[in-house]
């Protein structure tokens, strides 16, 4: 099943976006989506934790995981800002992306078991080695 | 398929419309564009932290 959700997503995201896009407006549209599963993560957390169906101290292990990666995020925004304003050579963004990688790892590894399928869809679309190859460039 | 997928699929299918939209605006006016993308991600950042302070709020300590 998991493979025909991801598959009009990632046509969708790949047909629409730009082909010409400069190379900031894609690395910022993958940070966008980054962020957007890091939403949708806690707001599941979030769900589950107020009807009972993942320990608290799941949840709370979680939530912190999560805001570990939106501290690292607010950071990536700040990269992308300056190096948009002042044409940088994006070494700052660059030093980020493996800290974000990281991030994620954590907050997978605390996923509980009901939670491990909706991760992996949304790793098919938070694609590091894609953000890495795209900041190379720079 | 788990409910919790079932659950998560409206958000993420409607932030990718969202973004595909904000794309597609942006190609229109050039010059918006990356400015446009910078403050999607800033309200996004912000929404994960206003939901983290919610949850901190109903869990003390």
């Amino acid at each position: 099943m998991r493979k025909y959700l991801a598959v009009p997503i990632i046509v969708l995201t790949f047909s629409c976006a730009p082909k010409t896009a400069p190379v900031i407006n894609t690395v910022t549209f993958n940070a966008i989506i980054a962020e957007t599963a890091l939403l949708n993560i806690q707001t599941i957390t979030m769900d589950l934790d107020k009807t009972g169906s993942i320990p608290k101290v799941t949840a709370t292990k979680l939530m912190n995981n999560i805001r570990t990666a939106n501290e690292t995020m607010k950071l990536v925004s700040q990269a992308i800002k300056t190096w948009n304003q002042f044409k940088d050579n994006g070494a700052t963004l660059k030093a980020l992306l493996p800290i974000l990688k990281e991030n994620m790892a954590a907050i997978k590894s605390s996923l509980p078991p009901n939670m491990q399928t909706m991760m992996a869809v949304i790793e098919i679309f938070v694609n590091f080695d894609g953000w890495y190859k795209e900041t190379a460039v720079l | 398929m788990p409910a919790v997928i079932i659950a998560a699929l409206p958000g993420i299918l409607k932030g990718i419309v969202d973004v595909v939209s904000i794309i597609n605006a942006g190609s229109q006016v050039p010059t918006a564009d990356i400015n446009t993308l910078i403050a999607k991600l800033d309200s996004l950042i912000a929404l994960v932290d206003a939901n983290d302070a919610e949850w901190r709020k109903n869990n003390p300590g």
